[in-house]
């Protein structure tokens, strides 16, 4: 896919394309959550290589690309954390259960 | 690939080609993409001068994981040490009742002479035994109203009371009265002194800011009875003992500045520039007293600029900078109800209606007052310590109140400094943890920790200087002018 983003609908409503290769599940939803506050965002199977999230305006107000780039950026963003989360997510736990264990002897 | 081991960070990009990383334990580094990348694919060389720093400030570990561990578990045990205050604050709402009729106001208060909305004397002797039964060794108890110098006999007995239990305790306990202060006389303010009762008021600005909103309940304005009772609590209780908050509303938003003059002028120590909560009269008059919280995080990011140039004159802090400044900078424990996770609601803070029902936070009884009982914990009149402090209601509100597991703040740079607030949450949604994304409470936090944030990389030595005193509460560490 040679872009991953487009306008449609004259400017109301926009749509990004995200690889399943890089892109789990669990990213794709918590990015479209991220911005269902201010847009009406759906997902959707497109191909069999990537998900389609469209993002609609709700208030007549033009979704510019500058947004879907935005959108694109927070997946990247987010699949990272999601990646770290699962490489230091053993360490959190056991900074947490060191913090408290003076409070469990007590 | 090198061999060092990533410690837990959150991270964002700050859109010039840098991020900012914040730790566990809310130490944070700026990186430049370019090394960010290296850094989290493990390919920083481990001679490289931003991995010292990165190892340094607990981003990283070498062989030394379990040492790294156990720093960033002590960082974030003080971190969290409010935890051990339960419960610390509780505020006695000794009447409903008011003098004033301003048009904010939260509670919705009742005329001045509808004694039903009186708590009595009964009622405040069993929620002061109820206080008494916290862990803690420090609560602190605020009469709150309504205007509660009306009901100043229940007052009087509350502190009396208090103080018995603190001495067969041997606890400490402290005392601020929440007051409009027109109503005050000598007699009530000689009282608060000889049993060391701090006075919180409300003073919104200059005469013109403070009545278009403070009024009295035939609509006038009451700057000129404040700033006379004003002087009068000074002269018995001495300057340091009555301190003041502002509200800021459509009217004084594009004037925080003459805010902070009048404040100034009227030889305040400080001042926290808080936004309108949407409760009560200011739920009702929002269109004209209600502004986006955009606005809102632009305005006090240009006041808090104008206050740090201030304060190269005079030491003068902003309260709520402090906090935050505190929690990016220092290890220090920052106990704030109103910003904390888990949240404050009813393990830091809790409220005593004028009836006996106790609440987790004073917006719950606001809310209560708008005729949604939802959060009342129960009474103290019928429910044991153990029915309301270790009840459901209050284990299922605080378990949800994390930003650790709430959307989208698990992932959030900020989590470190920012709170929750299920209360605000189920006002807003009917639920109390919600997507926080476009919340007006998340614009607010974001927006104004992210401008802290460029304050502090723009901030010159003096700059910096000013925001250490503030956070040491150190006026000389500024060499003024
Ligand atoms: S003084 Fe306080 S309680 Fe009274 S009307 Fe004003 S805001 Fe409400
Ligand atoms: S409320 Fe907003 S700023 Fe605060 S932690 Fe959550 S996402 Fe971050």
């Amino acid at each position: 896919m040679e872009t991953p983003f487009a306008v449609s609908e004259d400017g109301l409503c926009g749509h990004v394309y995200a690889g399943k290769v890089f892109f789990s599940r669990e990213c794709v939803l918590a990015v479209s959550n991220l911005h269902a506050g201010k847009y009406d965002v759906s997902v959707e199977p497109y191909g069999e290589e990537h998900v389609e999230i469209t993002i609609y305006s709700r208030d007549g107000s033009p979704v510019r690309e500058e947004m879907l780039r935005r959108v694109m950026n927070d997946l990247v963003d987010c699949q990272v954390k999601m990646d770290l989360q699962k490489e230091f997510g053993a360490l959190r736990d056991r900074i947490v259960e060191y913090a408290f264990a003076p409070v469990r002897k007590s | 690939m090198s061999g060092y081991t990533l410690l837990p960070f959150q991270f964002c990009r700050t859109g010039r080609d840098e991020v900012l990383l914040v730790s566990e334990s809310g130490d944070f580094i700026f990186l430049p993409e370019a090394v960010f990348e290296r850094f989290i694919r493990h390919e920083l060389s481990e001679q490289n001068e931003d991995f010292f720093r990165l190892k340094s400030h607990l981003f990283c570990a070498g062989e030394d994981v379990e040492v790294a561990l156990q720093k960033t578990a002590a960082r974030y045990r003080t971190r969290k040490s409010f935890l051990r205050e339960f419960t610390a604050l509780h505020m006695l709402v000794v009447t409903l009742r008011c003098n004033q009729r301003c048009r904010y106001c939260q509670v919705s208060c009742a005329e001045k002479d509808a004694a039903m909305y009186d708590m009595d004397e009964e009622t405040a002797v069993r929620a002061v035994d109820m206080i008494f039964r916290s862990p803690t060794k420090h609560p602190k108890i605020e009469f709150q109203g309504g205007e509660p110098l009306l009901n100043w006999d229940v007052v009087t007995a509350a502190v009396i009371h208090a103080e018995r239990l603190a001495a067969a305790q041997r606890k400490k306990v402290s005392f601020v009265l929440c007051t409009n202060l027109t109503a005050v006389t000598r007699d009530q303010l000689e009282f608060c002194r000889e049993h060391d009762v701090v006075v919180s008021t409300s003073l919104d600005g200059d005469r013109s800011l403070h009545d278009a909103c403070r009024r009295d309940r035939q609509g006038r304005g009451t700057y000129e009875a404040f700033m006379e009772k004003l002087a009068l609590a000074r002269e018995v209780l001495g300057p340091d003992r009555v301190g003041a908050l502002m509200t800021t509303t459509s009217f004084s938003l594009s004037h925080l500045k003459a805010v902070v003059d009048e404040y100034v002028r009227q030889g305040m120590d400080g001042i926290f520039i808080r936004a309108l909560n949407p409760y009560g009269f200011a739920a009702e008059d929002e269109a004209e007293l209600g502004y986006d919280m955009e606005r809102f995080v632009e305005k006090y990011l240009e006041a808090l600029e104008y206050i740090i140039e201030l304060n190269k004159k005079v030491f003068f802090p902003e309260q709520f900078a402090t906090l935050l400044f505190s929690r990016m900078l220092s290890p220090f424990a920052t106990g704030f109800v109103d910003l904390q996770s888990p949240s404050g609601a009813g393990i830091g803070g809790v409220i005593y209606d004028f009836d006996g029902s106790v609440f987790p936070a004073d917006e719950a009884r606001m809310l209560a007052r708008m005729g949604d009982r939802h959060f009342c914990l129960g009474n103290v009149g019928t429910d044991s310590y153990a029915d309301i402090f270790a009840g459901e209601k209050l284990g299922n509100l605080t378990r949800g109140a994390c930003l650790e597991t709430s959307f989208p703040c698990a992932f959030c740079a900020f989590q470190a400094y920012c709170g929750t607030d299920p209360v605000r949450n189920y006002l807003e949604t009917g639920k109390e943890v919600r997507n926080m994304a476009h919340s007006p409470f998340c614009i607010k936090h974001r927006g104004i920790i992210m401008g802290l944030f460029d304050m502090l990389r723009r901030a010159d030595d003096m700059t910096m200087d000013i925001i250490w005193s503030w956070i040491t509460h150190n006026a000389g560490l500024v060499h003024r002018l």
